[in-house]
């Protein structure tokens, strides 16, 4: 397995994005982000097998959370 | 020692409200949502669990949307002072507690709003839901924005028909504000189906967690304002707050040993039932009620209404003497005006105020003979 990003920003959507990941059977970890992630500061992502890459994009998206951008590695990029 | 003092604050506490609270100050006390280590991201955890509880038990539009507070005043300063601009106006009931219409009458007093009051009729046999709701349509203006009241006085037990009133707001473009200090926990509140915009409640009441917590629950869609700027845990490299809920209006640490104990809190309702607490509440508002009405000399107002609150003067003796009487004699009720003159003046109450009896979660019928029996032997 190898380690893909959602960078979400805060903390509690950061968390929300881990529960309904962890509904649908996905595992997922709330990293904190290395600020030159975002170029904006502290921010919150999680972190997931990349294998479930598109399922996560999908599940995310009809959560409604918002994800500023997906990269290939692991939290602290 | 009785104590019937419960819409000041409730007493005791469950015992899994202070074991947590205990547990999170010895193992996970560290500071949410800001650094990257496990104590962090524990306290995070639990603080997201209470957002959880807290947004499924009102049905609030989502945990994001739960924002802690310091208590209901702080939640209601908060979207008094983020939601309003110059020129609007605000309706209020004349059942307010000084958290609604103090920010209102300050910002009265400096020109930036204008506000009417409405009438709860607490007192009017002919009361209903529409007859309030036409009342409230004919003080409604142009400019009128939000209409913010409690759910349940703090100093009777009248309520307010939510569910007509955040219709009628729904109707007219007005947003709908709720004070649910005295309710919260004790009577059946979902903000979808009541139409209420946003909800501002203790922890430390019926919610049963420690004082120091409360919530200001928000509708998805709004934006408000902020009244304090700072820290967030987000964002940092930014001169403005976030633009997204909570982390936008929680600003600096929160209190998280507080709202670890206030999750238990909601669980420990949510484990009861809020129409079983409102049920036993109830009824020993009607055998008080009944008690009291047998003594000679005792004034009750507003009697009419059941629910965990009742108010009454001893002859003519002063309201506080009455209590500190009572307190002498083992009972803790609160005396005076409750921080409630427009509402004492809705009553009709004395210049010395009343003595205020106010029933929780873990009060029985013993409870309510001791007061009475205490009343009776002030009265005689």
């Amino acid at each position: 397995m190898y380690n893909c990003t959602a960078v979400i920003g805060s903390m509690t959507a950061a968390l929300k994005a881990q529960k309904v990941l962890g509904a649908a059977a996905i595992r997922a970890t709330v990293v904190k982000l290395d600020s030159t992630v975002t170029n904006r500061g502290c921010a919150y992502g999680v972190e997931y097998d990349c294998n479930q890459s598109s399922n996560v994009r999908s599940i995310l998206n009809s959560a409604g959370i918002k994800v500023s951008r997906y990269s290939e590695g692991g939290g602290y990029m | 020692m009785i104590y019937l003092d419960n819409a000041a604050t409730s007493f005791p506490k469950p015992e899994s409200v202070i074991s947590e609270m205990q547990n999170c100050m010895k193992s996970y006390s560290g500071n949410p949502g800001r650094s990257g280590h496990s104590l962090s991201f524990a306290a995070a955890a639990k603080v997201f669990e209470c957002r959880e509880a807290a947004s499924e038990f009102f049905g609030c539009s989502g945990p994001e949307n739960i924002i802690f507070t310091l208590n209901a005043t702080h939640a209601i300063n908060m979207l008094i002072k983020g939601i309003l601009r110059r020129g609007d106006h605000v309706l209020i009931s004349d059942l307010e507690h000084n958290s609604v219409y103090r920010p209102i009458f300050r910002l009265a007093s400096e020109g930036h709003i204008t506000y009417s009051v409405f009438p709860s009729m607490a007192l009017d046999n002919r009361r209903t839901p529409g007859l309030i709701c036409s009342y409230i349509n004919k003080l409604i203006q142009p400019n009128t924005k939000l209409l913010i009241c409690t759910h349940a006085s703090n100093i009777c037990s009248a309520t307010l028909p939510l569910r007509e009133i955040g219709q009628l707001c729904r109707r007219r473009g007005m947003f709908f504000a709720v004070d649910a200090a005295q309710s919260a926990g004790h009577m059946d509140i979902n903000m979808e189906k009541l139409c209420i915009d946003a909800l501002c409640v203790p922890g430390h009441k019926g919610l049963l967690g420690p004082m120091g917590s409360g919530m200001l629950l928000l509708k998805g869609d709004v934006l408000l304002d902020t009244l304090m700027e700072g820290g967030s845990g987000v964002n940092s490299l930014e001169g403005f707050m976030p633009d997204f809920s909570p982390e936008r209006y929680e600003t600096g640490t929160l209190a998280v040993p507080a709202i670890a104990g206030l999750c238990e809190g909601i669980k420990t309702v949510q484990r009861e039932g809020v129409l079983s607490i409102r049920a036993r509440i109830e009824t020993l508002n009607r055998y008080l009620t009944e008690m009291l009405s047998t003594v000679s000399g005792v004034t009750l107002y507003a009697s009419q209404h059941c629910g965990a609150v009742l108010l009454f003067n001893i002859k003519d003796i002063p309201a506080e003497t009455a209590g500190r009487e009572l307190d002498k004699r083992g009972v803790c009720v609160r005396s005076g005006f409750h921080c409630s003159p427009i509402a004492h003046a809705t009553l009709q109450t004395p210049e010395n105020g009343a003595v205020r009896a106010s029933i929780g979660f873990f009060n029985t019928k013993n409870d309510i003979e001791s007061l009475w029996k205490e009343v009776r032997q002030l009265a005689k």
